[in-house]
């Protein structure tokens, strides 16, 4: 039971971040920059948590867990900065 | 690697599940197809990208036909359908395994809500006279939301299969190959994570 219960603190967590995204971020006013950087911060944490929680990269072998980790921070940051530098 | 290999008769497993060492999700070898996926949509964020801050106006013309709250709503979708699956998995480990089929079938369902939900879009837009040819913002709209649809629905399929089997899911060769199932599903949703920034979110 420990585990559903955790897994379903992850799925809130999930669709607060997602709600906050969709009907939060762009309500304040701020720049198309900051909505972005703050949509791809907030994806990238949302795919770790699926990693790590759903995917079981946290039971998983540590080079499992660090590729998995490192191909999300990978995308997040090349599509931040082609975007900021471009 | 698993304790699980053993107590198990021809009805499914006589004791909890347990875990010993750590494995990762499913076959070991499906992982490098996960992988190689992986790299695909990668590919196709960065391309979109530099297209993207090339034809700045023609992109944000296309985007203003999307509303972010479809998005917003398909993104839960698909995590609550993780939920579900994750679940599943947690409950055919254990001795509770025939509660899982509900939660399997409730992530069906919702899989199958997304699907319903993109073709209604799509048909919204090609009644709109938006096609895949439109211009090239379509062109990586499509491609990238029907690539990721298609892997949504081969995803329900598999998982559907093992909704129709459940009872023989605890066998340890079926719950490998269900948890399998469900590493694929888990990555369509991470998919989905990155998609639903880029096209909608950013300006």
């Amino acid at each position: 039971m420990k585990g559903i219960a955790k897994s379903t603190v992850v799925w809130a967590v999930l669709v607060a971040l997602t709600v906050l995204v969709t009907w939060g971020v762009e309500l304040t006013g701020a720049s198309a920059w900051v909505v972005a950087m703050v949509a791809l911060a907030v994806a990238a944490v949302k795919a770790c948590l699926v990693g790590i929680e759903y995917l079981e990269l946290g039971r998983a072998p540590l080079p499992v867990l660090v590729v998995g980790i490192a191909w999300i921070a990978a995308v997040v940051l090349s599509v931040g900065v082609l975007y900021t530098v471009l | 690697m698993e304790a699980i290999r053993a107590a198990h008769g021809a009805g499914g497993l006589s004791e909890e599940v347990a875990h010993v060492g750590r494995r990762p999700l499913g076959y070991t070898a499906f992982w490098a197809f996960i992988g190689y996926d992986l790299v695909q949509f990668t590919c196709m964020f960065v391309f979109y990208t530099i297209a993207h801050t090339q034809n700045a106006a023609l992109f944000d013309a296309g985007r203003a036909h999307l509303a972010v709250w479809h998005g917003g709503v398909y993104t839960i979708l698909l995590l609550t359908a993780s939920w579900c699956v994750a679940n599943a998995v947690t409950r055919a480990r254990s001795t509770e395994g025939s509660a899982g089929r509900g939660w399997l079938a409730a992530g069906v369902a919702l899989a199958t809500a997304f699907v319903v939900a993109k073709a209604v879009e799509y048909g919204a837009f090609f009644q709109a006279g938006i096609f895949p040819n439109t211009d090239l913002y379509w062109q990586y709209y499509f491609l990238m939301t029907g690539i990721h649809l298609l892997h949504v629905a081969a995803g329900a399929g598999v998982l559907a299969y093992f909704l129709l089997r459940w009872e023989t899911v605890r066998h340890p060769r079926r719950l490998l190959g269900f948890e399998t199932a469900t590493i694929y599903w888990h990555m369509v949703d991470v998919m989905w994570i990155v998609i639903f920034p880029v096209l909608f979110l950013m300006a």
